[in-house]
């Protein structure tokens, strides 16, 4: 459907004139005929469209040619370009002074096609009916119908006037029903009448749009809504499984804690007991308090190390030492590891550039690689329980990690699984480890990947790209 | 250092837990050893005083619970506080059972250790003066003759001096010449102790 406004050169019609609009006027002198088709006239020609005007009494072909003349100076040019004809309403509608409903409908089907062939931006038609008589009505009423069936797609609008002394009640009822609206002069300006159908379809056509628009503006915020879910289910479910890791570390962080506060509390028991003593040792006591002094701040070194992990906060990138997230790491694992008689090596490149990234995830990555490493060694009992953690540059530009454990590997049949969310091998895992350890270090950049560790065991290694220092 | 004063031996890992508990029982003028380990201590020579052991659950060799089992064997009795960073029921259970008198939860209160610490000393050393007792009272019995002590077997079950001569076929004077013998060496001053010191030496089975 074409839904393209047209300038109708006529204020009144505005922009209800869009392509394929047929309609009609009713006037009562000629001075207002001329007025509204020269300014319809006009518009068209001012718009690259072509006009077919189809002259009838009261006025006059003269009459006509002149009165556009005057509205549009370069009419003559206009005419030379054959992009206006104006023809006498007698040869277009009758023949041998009689009309012929049919053949007037083909002739005017064959001329508009012409027309419309010729690639014009539009083509905008009016014709008058002063010639019409009684005789005629029903048929020409007919080929007005049969003009609604076929204008609806095309570049083309019409305009049918009538004389409105002419026009009985009937003759009016007829032409409101065959146009899809109709102007009329009255009191001193024109208006416009709709008919019922056009009101509904306009209506209609208004409704769906608003409903089509509702509904595009509802589903758009619902996909928001759902996307900002979503992002954030997953941030609650990183840090659930942060959580969770650090949960399962929570008795050896405890005793990772007690141990300095039971020496903070001795040594300042010892202190007041020195200070006590008659005579006081000063030597002693402050031995023991400078001892004091030296197990808070270990137990705020762990408590700093502990309260990374659990952060709520937005990942922010920073430039990262990945041998200081794999020491933080380790300390945290370290009794954990001796609980499970584990033994803890290191082999930490020297040198190794930054890299770019955000130190908790980083450290909840090696924290989840670390801990599988430990559980999967729980069945071993005929060899050592060894976790290797090396780090290395790798490439020029990157930055390797590889823990490995001597556990019993990964069974080849799963491999492929190891990284979907939701696969577990642990009885009170929930498979989401690997999952996000895969998806954070990928948002670095890099990539994990699992290798078998010879003779036993698996390597979980992630590369990381290396941040390079530009020399400015 | 005077011959009986009371020592401590001290086995933690941790040097700041270690310095700490040997400067806290080192205030209340008691003499202090510490190690690092287990081994390191079971390694050393120990003076023979009263004392006790305070040790860390979890030591890097040895644990404290095989310490403890591994000193049992050796029968070197000393009283042991044990000091855990978990509050490890069904291990503190064990070790109690095993005869630890002490188990206290990191962090401990000081004067909860030097409490625990002095009770330990005296336990062990009312231990160690009733060992010597018995070994006193084994050294006599050692001294009586085969006769002496089948009669000092009968007279506490409480037979008569006529029944022990009928049932070893002496005369019933030669009985009561070894009841003397028996009663002196034993040093007892009548039967009445008499049968309470083999009452008590048949209450420690004798090691040899």
């Amino acid at each position: 459907m074409l839904t393209e406004m047209r300038k109708s050169g006529m204020d009144v019609i505005g922009d209800v004139a869009a392509w394929g609009a047929h309609f009609c006027l009713f006037y009562e002198t000629k001075q207002d005929l001329l007025e509204a088709l020269i300014s319809y006239c006009k518009s068209g020609l001012e718009n690259e469209e072509y006009c077919l005007w189809i002259v009838a009494e009261p006025v006059s072909m003269e009459e006509a040619r002149e009165a556009l003349k005057d509205a549009v100076p370069d009419l003559d040019r206009y005419m030379a370009d054959c992009r206006v004809e104006m023809v006498p309403a007698e040869n277009f509608f009758l023949q041998d002074g009689k009309f012929n409903g049919k053949r007037v409908a083909d002739a005017m089907s064959a001329k508009l096609a012409g027309i419309l062939g010729r690639g014009y931006a539009g083509v905008r038609v009016t014709g008058d009916t002063s010639w019409l008589t009684k005789k005629d009505w029903s048929h020409f009423c007919e080929v007005e119908e049969g003009i609604n069936d076929v204008i609806g797609d095309q570049r083309l609008a019409i305009l049918c006037t009538y004389p409105l002394a002419a026009c009985g009640a009937f003759e009016i009822l007829d032409t409101v029903r065959t146009h899809q609206f109709v102007l009329a002069r009255r009191r001193g300006s024109w208006v416009v009448l709709e008919s019922a159908a056009l009101k509904r379809a306009k209506a209609e056509i208004k409704r769906l749009n608003e409903e089509l628009e509702r509904r595009v503006v509802q589903r758009t915020s619902e996909l928001m809504k759902a996307s900002e879910a979503l992002r954030e289910a997953q941030a609650e479910l990183a840090r659930v499984t942060r959580v969770t890791a650090m949960g399962e570390l929570t008795a050896s962080i405890a005793h990772e804690l007690n141990q300095p506060l039971a020496g903070a509390v001795a040594n300042s028991d010892a202190c007041v007991a020195w200070l006590s003593s008659r005579p006081p040792n000063l030597d002693e006591a402050r031995a023991a308090a400078a001892r004091t002094i030296e197990a808070a701040t270990r137990a705020t070194d762990i408590v700093r190390r502990i309260r990374v992990p659990f952060k709520k906060a937005a990942p922010e990138k920073v430039r990262v030492n990945i041998n200081e997230v794999i020491e933080e790491t380790l300390a945290l694992i370290r009794s954990e590891a001796s609980r499970n008689n584990v033994s803890l090596q290191t082999e930490l490149g020297s040198q190794l550039p930054l890299v770019l990234g955000d130190r908790v995830q980083l450290q909840q990555v090696m924290l989840n690689l670390m801990i599988n490493g430990i559980e999967a060694m729980s069945g071993v009992d005929d060899r050592t329980r060894q976790l290797q953690i090396r780090s290395a540059t790798h490439d020029p530009n990157q930055v390797l990690v590889a823990v490995a454990d001597s556990g019993a590997g990964i069974d080849p049949q799963v491999i492929g699984r190891i990284f979907e969310p939701f696969y577990t091998t642990k009885p009170q895992g929930i498979g989401m480890g690997l999952a996000i350890s895969r998806s954070i270090i990928e948002a670095h950049g890099g990539r994990l990947w699992p290798e078998p560790n010879l003779p036993h065991g698996a390597t979980f290694q992630c590369t990381l790209p290396a941040q390079i220092e530009t020399v400015q | 250092m005077k011959h009986d004063t009371p020592t401590v031996f001290v086995i933690d890992d941790d040097p700041l837990i270690r310095d700490a508990v040997r400067s806290l029982i080192g205030s209340v003028g008691l003499q202090v050893l510490t190690f690092g380990s287990a081994r390191d201590f079971l390694g050393g020579t120990r003076p023979d005083v009263p004392g006790c052991l305070v040790l860390d659950v979890r030591l890097p060799d040895l644990s404290g619970l095989d310490l403890q089992r591994e000193l049992r064997e050796s029968d070197i009795h000393i009283p042991i506080i044990f000091i855990t960073g978990h509050g490890d029921i069904p291990m503190s259970v064990e070790a109690m059972k095993a005869g630890a008198v002490e188990f206290l939860t990191k962090p401990f209160r000081g004067q909860d250790l030097l409490d625990a610490v002095q009770g330990a000393i005296a336990r062990d050393r009312d231990a160690r003066q009733a060992r010597a007792e018995i070994a006193e009272l084994r050294r006599c019995f050692d001294t009586l003759s085969p006769r002496e002590r089948e009669v000092l077997r009968m007279v506490v079950m409480g037979l008569l001096n006529k029944q022990i001569a009928a049932d070893l076929g002496i005369s019933e004077l030669t009985v009561k010449t070894h009841r003397a013998h028996v009663k002196e060496k034993m040093r007892a001053g009548s039967l009445a102790e008499l049968v309470r010191i083999t009452d008590r030496l048949r209450s420690v089975p004798r090691r040899e």
